[in-house]
Formats: C-alpha cells, structure tokens, sequence
C-alpha cells in the first residue's frame, strides 16, 4: 500500500505557490518527473490557481464605492503619524519650557488613547498657554459653533466647580470638527470641554488618560462623542464628567 | 506604507468579493473592517504589516458572522443560477465559470477559503497569511491543502488518491 507523506503534500502545495527554495524546488522537481498522478494533481492546482486569480481580478470583483473611498481617506488620516499639529507644538513647547515645565514630555504622543485624544490634548495644552487663540463667546456664535457640530444645546454650566467659559473654537481632527470650550477659574485653572459629531451611533463608557499632569477623559453617547482636560485628579475630572453626564443639555 | 492604502483596499474588495460572492454584502463586509481599522488605528504599531493587519480584521469581521454571510451568499447564488437561463450575460462562457468558481469556493470552510483566497488571489507569502489569520503556518498549510484537495474533488466529480512519498 502507497504511503501518505504530509510533507510532501506541503511541499507540492509550497511548489504552486513558489514558496520553497531552490533546492526542495529541485528536488519537488525530480519526483514529479517520475509521478504522473502528482503532476497531475499538482497542474490542477495552478489551473485552480489560475482560474481563482482570474475571478478575483475580473472587472466585476471591485465596482466604484465613495462610501469605501471616504472610509479610505479616514482611515489613511488616522494612520498617518501627527504632523498637523507641528508648528502648534513648537510653540506649547517653546511656552512650556519658559515655563519651566517638561515640554519635551509632549512629543510623546497619547498612544493609549483614540485618535481624537491627540487634537484634544494639543488643543487644551494650547489654550493653557494662549488664551488668546479662542475667541470670546457669544450666545449666537455658540449656538453657530453647536450647530457646525451638529449638536443644538446650550453650554454646559460649571459655575458649581468654579469655572467659567472663557471662549470657543472649532478645532479640526480626524474623526470631525471639535467644538472645544475652555473654562477658567479664580485661580487660573483651564478645564477644555469638547463635543464632536460621530457618524455611527456607539456607547463608549468612560476612559481616563494621563500625560504630564493633563487628565483627559473621554465617552460617547449615541451620536456624540465627549472629552474633558484638566490638569486635575481623576476624581475631581470624574465629578466634573458625572456632572456632565446628567446634565440638562436642553435649549 | 499609507501610500499603498489603495491598493490594500482594492485587494480587500476581491477577497471580500470572493467570499461573499456578491458586492453588496462585500462591500458592507469591507466598509465594517474598514470602521473597524479606523477605530483601532491607534493600536497598529509603525512597522507592522499593514496588509496582513487589514486582511486580519476583515477575516475576524467575516468568521464572527460567516452564518449570515454564507446564507446570503447562498441565497445569491440560488437566484443567479434559477435566472440564468433568462438572461444573456455579455460574457456567458465567463460568467458561468465565475459562478462555479464561486459555488465550488462556497462549499469550503470559511478558513478554507479565507487562505485559499489570500494565497492564490492575493498571492500573500504563507507567513503573511499566517499573520493576517492569527494562525500557525502549519495549521495554514493544512487548511490551504484540505481546500485546494475539496476544491479539485468538487471540479472533477472524483475523490482524490492519496499522494506518494519523495524520498
């Protein structure tokens, strides 16, 4: 009776693919040569090779889509590493070490986080050092800014923790336009809300990260995705977005 | 690396294609994996394979609902073969040997078919398969030699003899 020889059911399989080197090539070679039934069966498989290959790269296997070309462009922005906010780092960095703080600390970037998070916390770092990059508010500019977000609300108070609003923007990202709101307290502390506009609906429960004395929390109710800065303790942030959580948003 | 996006995109569409056997579920097939890259592209390293981390997330995405993919796929299949003999496709000799590919295909396991695909339409090398499946590469080779070996039972209507040794 014949032997099954798995190795050289690999190897004939290796053989199609041109997965083997020159030698077990040679040697795959030399046996066929002399087998007619493997050859057989191995000209099956590059017909079968052929003819999938052929299918798959038929004009009807891929028809124009914009849904998946602008999924695309999404994802290509999320992969590409940070460079739209160089010329803004500088400047935190420039301020931060003036300061005298560690400003080399934030050319790390924020890897546990979602991409978002990165613009979140430049934008927060940003305003910290220069509050004059956001622009007073008025109530007709922030209902302008909530409906460019796709949000109508009126603006969380966190007068109960000490902080007024100080200003607005509309910050750019990947995953959207973020509105980001800065309060500031009597002693000068800068908290930075934001809301952005998701496309899908999804629950993300509440997620805690650090960098170099910042707190950023984020969450997402439905079609609405959250962030908090700080440079408070997790429990004073958590308190600010439990707040958050249960507040009126209601015109 | 990000540059080659489109091309990996492309590739994504016919594997897509392939085992769903019909666009629209291939293409609501890649627009999920795609979703799902962007909300986990903070997780790809620099360095990594962004080919074989693609294929990887659109063949977890497919395994997780392969029931209803394959019972669409079925049902698509069903249809186009009832109604093929009251239509005339512009390329009937092709359009029949893409169906029996597909019908054939459909008759493997959802592994069976991912490696099949990913090797010989993708030509993706076996340790690059190996990675996009989360697998070893003898577990690979073993799927890829059982799907070839169905495939060609099921092309001519036979069972296969065994294969002899080399050495």
């Amino acid at each position: 009776m014949m032997r099954e020889d798995p190795d050289l059911e690999i190897e004939l399989h290796a053989y199609v693919d041109g997965d083997l080197d020159e030698e077990t090539m040679a040697r795959v070679e030399h046996y066929l040569a002399s087998h007619a039934d493997a050859a057989a069966r191995v000209r099956e498989y590059l017909q079968q090779k052929n003819t999938l290959r052929r299918l798959a790269r038929s004009a009807d296997a891929v028809q124009a889509s914009p849904r998946i070309d602008e999924l695309k462009d999404r994802l290509a922005r999320r992969l590409r590493p940070p460079g739209r906010w160089g010329w803004q780092r500088s400047l935190i960095v420039a301020a931060m070490f003036a300061a005298g703080w560690m400003g080399h600390m934030l050319l790390q970037p924020l890897v546990d986080g979602p991409g978002f998070t990165e613009e979140v916390l430049q934008a927060h770092l940003l305003t910290t050092v220069d509050p004059t990059e956001v622009l007073p508010i008025s109530k007709d500019r922030l209902t302008r800014l909530f409906t460019r977000v796709g949000a109508e609300r009126r603006l969380p108070d966190l007068a109960s923790f000490g902080f007024q609003p100080i200003g607005a923007e509309l910050v750019p990202s990947d995953e959207g336009i973020l509105l980001h709101v800065p309060y500031r307290d009597a002693k000068g502390t800068t908290i930075s809300y934001f809301l952005v506009h998701d496309d899908e609906v999804a629950e993300v429960p509440r997620h805690i990260l650090h960098r170099d004395g910042v707190t950023l929390a984020y969450w997402q109710h439905q079609h609405d995705r959250y962030a908090v800065a700080a440079p408070l303790t997790d429990d004073e942030v958590s308190r600010i977005v439990t707040y958050l959580d249960e507040y009126d948003y209601g015109k | 690396m990000i540059d080659d996006l489109e091309v990996h995109i492309t590739s994504l569409r016919r594997y897509a294609w392939v085992l769903c056997g019909n666009h629209a579920d291939a293409d609501d097939l890649v627009q999920e994996s795609l979703l799902k890259a962007i909300a986990a592209a903070h997780t790809f390293k620099p360095g990594r394979n962004l080919r074989a981390w693609l294929f990887s997330i659109l063949h977890n995405t497919f395994v997780s609902q392969k029931r209803q993919y394959a019972r669409r796929a079925r049902a698509s299949r069903f249809i186009d073969t009832a109604l093929r003999d009251t239509q005339v496709p512009a390329n009937q000799e092709k359009h029949v040997e893409a169906e029996n590919t597909l019908s054939m295909l459909s008759h493997l396991t959802p592994d069976q078919q991912s490696v099949l695909v990913l090797i010989a339409v993708e030509g993706l090398s076996y340790a690059e398969a190996a990675e996009a499946l989360d697998i070893p590469i003898g577990t690979l080779m073993s799927r890829l030699a059982r799907g070839r070996e169905e495939l060609r039972r099921l092309a001519s209507g036979g069972k296969p003899g065994p294969l002899k040794a080399v050495k």
